[in-house]
Parts: structure tokens; C-alpha cells; sequence
């Protein structure tokens, strides 16, 4: 069979499964071993299970998921979500909109110790929004910045999302988790700014707050928050300046904010074994997923089908910017029906060689990617912030006024979307300085 | 109890001891990790065979933990279209998504096997400093894949004797 016919069909086979409900892992790991079975034979196919997940499960640089994920799960354990939060807000109080922008600012912080995006939007929904909903702001509003806020995790460093990129792709996870610190802080920038003009049109979506802190007050509760800002600085100083992998990073991270925990006698010996549980289930599930990932990959590899797309795009001639236009299509349509993380995983082996074959930086492409991966967790139906927010906010929100009120952060994030298209060195200028 | 009561108890005291040992070899990768960039830092002395133990440790940690993610039905899945299907169609389509699951886990598990007895047959070692045996890790491995496996037959055996009782719902 033609390698591009086969490989579409083993592709669109695998998404007809994933519509009818098959785990995504199974789905990918099924239709390679199908393929690989056809395509070179039942020894290949049988080897490529034997060897691949386990090779991949014994990799050092992966240590940085289960790591990544147990610094923020102690974190949160340790109510460093709360104290960024108090911090942010009273600094910003006497600014019209102060709870949107403290939101945003101290979802910024967590994701600084945190990768996940979904954690966050539902510890900042039992924060924020009695709060907001106090002061009589727009609930929809608030509702969709609290979502959208959290997919921070995603861009900013310690990111789960970026170490899967790095190993389906073999690219560095050091170089691409430090390339989401410029973003992340763009993506701050235009949330706040863009909040602040919607807010001159239509002022009656933040009531001005009557709380107002003193100096003391405030510095009171940075004193809170430093140990974890500098814990935070920690890890991604150190991945930084090369003195730690990210695997030593996460794994020192995760002890840092144990540490922090125990010292302020937050974390009972239930809650540490809950963490470390909780991380062990969340893991597993990714990394069947990636094991999945990796085996299409394989599979896409041994039937030709990424010689074939290779030189396809090749003599297509298709310029980077229609590719570019392409990828979004794609994975704004996808995301809307299948969780982000799963949708990177299956998309990015035929997707990647493609960015090879046009010469493009697949550090910058890896941001796009993410900024993408972003706008899908909060992109209905299968918006899995939204949930994350509807679920945390025990119905005092409401489905519509959750999907109206995150349109205004939508269009935000594709304008920084547009931006990081637009200039790439936003994306690569501290992994080239990393990198020397 | 009956017997099938009794294998259900077992089957979740499985399930659960994987969790928790997962559990334990998270708590030791931080450990050994954390004492290693310390150690680097501050002494110019790593943790020996730090690295070949976190790894070993990662395989454990991912694997041990699948039978209760199967159990608990935390493995992702897109559902919108399976819940609007009428039930026989849903019903074709979730003993299919359990086939399918237990086909896919079996050969993994399979595979571990082979390559825990190809290991244990070489006596094959850990390339580190300190040297230990690989062929419990893999050993480990294949049960963790087994045990998820039989959770696999156990939802669909499951399935078919009590059609109406939805595997996608906790604790089919």
C-alpha cells in the first residue's frame, strides 16, 4: 500500500476509535500495532512493544513529569495558591478589575511551581470567585480569567506540557521549558491590558473593591509567598544556567516545596501520601499515553509515512506561514473534542517531521504548539479548564455564562498566539543565551 | 464470599498496593534525586548510580499504578459521542474499547515477560556504580502491565454479565 494512504488511513482510524469512546492510549498503541503488523510484520511489531515502553519508561529526562507534578501537588497542599493570591490582591487592590488582574498575576506564580493548568483553575475557582462574585463582578468574566489564567501551567516553567514536546520530539527539554518563560509573561502581559481596555467599555464588569491594605499588610504577606518564589527561582534558575537537568530540577523542587510544607506544619502525613498517590495515577495515565505516542510514531516511521509527508511538503512547496495556518486549523478543530495533552501526543509524530522538512525552529514551533495546546483547554466543548471551573465553583456560575465570559480570553490568547508567530525571538532568545 | 467476591477483593487489594508502592518509589526518586544535586552542589560528591536508580524507579512508579487507573477509569477518553449512542451501540463500543484495552495491555505485558526472562537468563545488571539487577525491574514491569491486564478482563467479563451496568461509570 502507498505509505501516505496507509498512514492517513492508520490515522484516521485511530480518531474514528477515539470518537467511539477508546482510551486515547489504547487507540494509538491498537492501530500501531495494526500497522506495523500489516506494514513490516508480526516480529517488528512485537519487538517495537517489547523494547518501547519500557526504554521509555527508564529514562532519566522523563523523571521531570512525576517530579513536576508532586512539586506542584505539594504546593498546593502547602496553600501556596492562597498566599500568592492574598499577595497579588493586595497589592492590586486599588485598580479597578483588581480581582481579574490578582487572579492572573498569582496564577502566573503558581504556574511558576505547578504544570498543571488544571489545578490551578480549580484551586484559583475556590479563591477567586466568591470573592469576585462578592464584589459583584461579572461572573462569567471572572469565571472564564480563572480558566484561562490556568493554563499559565502550560507556558511557564516547570511545564508538563513542554517535557512531553521535548520527548516525542527529542528536542531539549531544558532549552524549551526556559523558551515558555518570555511567552508566559507576554501571555500575562496581553490578559492584563486587554482586560484593562474591555474595562473602559464596559466598567460595570468590575465594581471598584473597597478593601484597601496598608504597606505593612502588604508586606506581610509577601513574606508568605518568598520561600516559594524562591524555591521557584530555584528550579528554573537552575535548569537555566545548566547546573541541573530538568529531572534534578523537578526532583529538587518537589523536595523544596515538601520542605516549605513541613515547616509551616501544613502537610499531615495523609496529605504527603495523597500527593505522592495521586501523582503515581496521573503519571501512569500520561505515560501510556506517550508510550502510545511513541509507538505511533514508530509505526508512521516504519510504513514510510513520514519519508512520504516529508517530501510531500517538500515539493508542495508549502511556505511556513501556510503550514503554520494549517497547524492551528487542526488543532483548534481537534481541540475542541479531545483533551490537549492527548492531542499533542497524537498529533506531533506527523506534524514534527513536517517542521523539519521546512527548516523551521522547532524550539519556536514548540511554543506555538503550546500557546495552542492553551487555547484548547479552554475551547468548548471538551474545554478541560472549563470543567475544571464549572465543577470547582458548585454551580455558582453557569455553563453560559462560563462560555460567554471566556470569548473576550480567547481572543487574547490568539493574539499572543499571533505575536509569538510573528516574532520568534520572543520564544527563542533565552534558549539560544542558554545554549550559548 | 463467593469466589468471584473473593477475586474482587484481591483484585482491588492489587490494584491498591500498586498505587501505594508507586507511591513509595516517587518518594525515593525525590529523595535520591534531591541528595544528589545537594551532594553535587556542596560536597562535588553525587548520590552513586543516582541516575540508573531514578530510571528503574520511573519504570516502577508508571507501571505499578495502571491496574487501579483502569479500576478508577482515569484513563482519558473522549465520551460525548459514546453517551449519545443508542444503548446497544454503546454498549458494542465500550465492550470494544475493553477488548481493545486488554488486547493492547496483554501484549505489553507479554512482551515485559519476554524481556524479564531474556534479562534473568544473561543475569543482566545495571551499568552503574553501584551495580544491581535489572530483571526485577522488568519483572515489575510485566506485572504492572499483567495486573492491569486482568483488570481489563475482569470489566469486561463484567460487561457482558451485567449489560447494563456502564464500564465508564467508577467502579464498574
Amino acid at each position: 500500500m502507498d505509505p501516505l494512504l496507509a498512514g492517513s488511513l492508520a490515522i484516521a482510524v485511530m480518531l474514528l476509535l477515539i470518537a467511539l469512546g477508546l482510551p486515547i492510549a489504547i487507540s494509538m498503541a491498537l492501530v500501531s500495532f495494526a500497522g506495523m503488523y500489516l506494514a513490516v510484520g508480526l516480529d517488528f511489531a512485537l519487538g517495537a512493544f517489547r523494547n518501547l515502553p519500557y526504554s521509555m519508561s527508564t529514562q532519566f529526562a522523563f523523571v521531570a513529569i512525576p517530579m513536576f507534578m508532586l512539586m506542584g501537588a505539594f504546593a498546593f497542599v502547602g496553600g501556596v495558591t492562597t498566599e500568592l493570591y492574598t499577595f497579588a490582591y493586595r497589592l492590586l487592590s486599588r485598580f479597578r478589575g483588581s480581582l481579574y488582574y490578582a487572579t492572573i498575576v498569582a496564577a502566573a506564580g503558581f504556574a511558576a511551581v505547578s504544570g498543571s493548568s488544571v489545578v490551578s483553575a480549580s484551586v484559583f475557582t475556590r479563591i477567586s470567585l466568591p470573592e469576585m462574585i462578592r464584589f459583584k463582578f461579572n461572573r462569567g468574566i471572572g469565571a472564564g480569567c480563572i480558566a484561562a489564567s490556568g493554563t499559565f501551567a502550560a507556558m511557564i516553567p516547570p511545564s508538563i506540557t513542554m517535557v512531553v514536546y521535548g520527548i516525542i520530539t527529542g528536542e531539549s527539554i531544558g532549552a524549551l521549558l526556559i523558551a515558555g518563560v518570555l511567552p508566559g509573561l507576554l501571555t500575562v502581559l496581553v490578559y492584563v491590558v486587554g482586560l484593562q481596555i474591555m474595562l473602559r467599555f464596559r466598567p460595570d464588569w468590575a465594581p471598584p473593591t473597597t478593601d484597601r491594605f496598608s504597606w505593612a499588610q502588604k508586606l506581610d504577606s509577601f513574606k508568605k509567598v518568598w520561600a516559594v518564589s524562591l524555591l521557584a527561582a530555584i528550579v528554573i534558575g537552575g535548569i537555566y544556567s545548566g547546573i541541573m537537568p530538568p529531572s534534578a530540577a523537578g526532583t529538587l523542587g518537589a523536595a523544596g516545596a515538601l520542605v516549605i510544607c513541613i515547616l509551616r506544619r501544613k502537610m499531615s502525613r495523609g496529605d504527603f501520601w495523597k500527593s505522592l498517590r495521586e501523582t503515581g495515577e496521573s503519571s501512569a495515565a500520561l505515560f501510556l499515553i506517550m508510550i502510545g505516542g511513541l509507538l505511533l510514531s514508530r509505526m508512521l516511521l516504519a510504513v514510510g509515512f513520514v519519508d512520504e509527508v516529508t517530501k510531500l511538503v517538500q515539493a508542495a512547496n508549502l511556505s511556513p506561514t501556510e503550514f503554520i495556518l494549517f497547524v492551528i486549523l487542526i488543532y483548534v478543530v481537534l481541540g475542541m473534542f479531545i483533551d490537549a495533552l492527548s492531542m499533542l501526543i497524537m498529533t506531533i509524530p506527523f506534524i514534527y517531521p513536517a517542521v523539519k522538512a521546512l527548516a523551521m525552529d522547532p524550539i519556536w514551533f514548540g511554543i506555538l504548539v503550546v500557546k495552542l495546546v492553551e487555547i484548547a483547554v479552554i475551547t468548548p466543548p471538551v474545554g478541560l479548564n472549563l470543567y475544571a471551573v464549572l465543577s470547582a465553583s458548585g454551580g455558582s456560575v453557569k455553563t453560559h455564562e462560563l462560555l460567554k465570559g471566556i470569548v473576550p480570553f480567547i481572543v487574547f490568547e490568539f493574539i499572543t498566539l499571533v505575536i509569538l508567530w510573528q516574532f520568534p525571538a520572543i520564544s527563542t532568545y533565552l534558549p539560544k543565551l542558554m545554549l550559548g | 464470599m463467593s469466589i468471584w467476591g473473593t477475586l474482587e477483593a484481591w483484585l482491588h487489594r492489587v490494584s491498591q498496593f500498586g498505587v501505594d508502592l508507586s507511591a513509595v518509589c516517587l518518594a525515593l526518586m525525590m529523595v535520591i534525586g534531591t541528595a544528589d544535586v545537594l551532594g553535587i552542589a556542596f560536597l562535588s560528591a553525587p548520590v552513586p548510580s543516582a541516575t540508573e536508580a531514578s530510571e528503574v524507579l520511573l519504570a516502577m512508579a508508571i507501571f505499578l499504578p495502571l491496574m487501579y487507573v483502569q479500576r478508577t477509569h482515569k484513563h482519558i477518553a473522549v465520551d460525548q459521542l459514546l453517551q449519545r449512542l443508542p444503548f446497544p451501540a454503546r454498549w458494542t463500543a465500550e465492550a470494544f474499547a475493553l477488548l481493545a484495552g486488554l488486547l493492547v495491555l496483554g501484549v505489553i505485558a507479554w512482551q515485559a515477560g519476554v524481556l524479564t526472562v531474556s534479562s534473568w537468563s544473561v543475569r543482566e545488571y545495571a551499568n552503574a556504580e553501584i551495580t544491581f539487577p535489572l530483571y526485577p525491574v522488568k519483572a515489575i514491569v510485566a506485572f504492572g502491565a499483567a495486573a492491569a491486564t486482568l483488570e481489563y478482563l475482569r470489566q469486561l467479563i463484567l460487561h457482558f454479565v451485567r449489560p447494563h451496568h456502564s464500564p465508564t461509570k467508577p467502579n464498574a
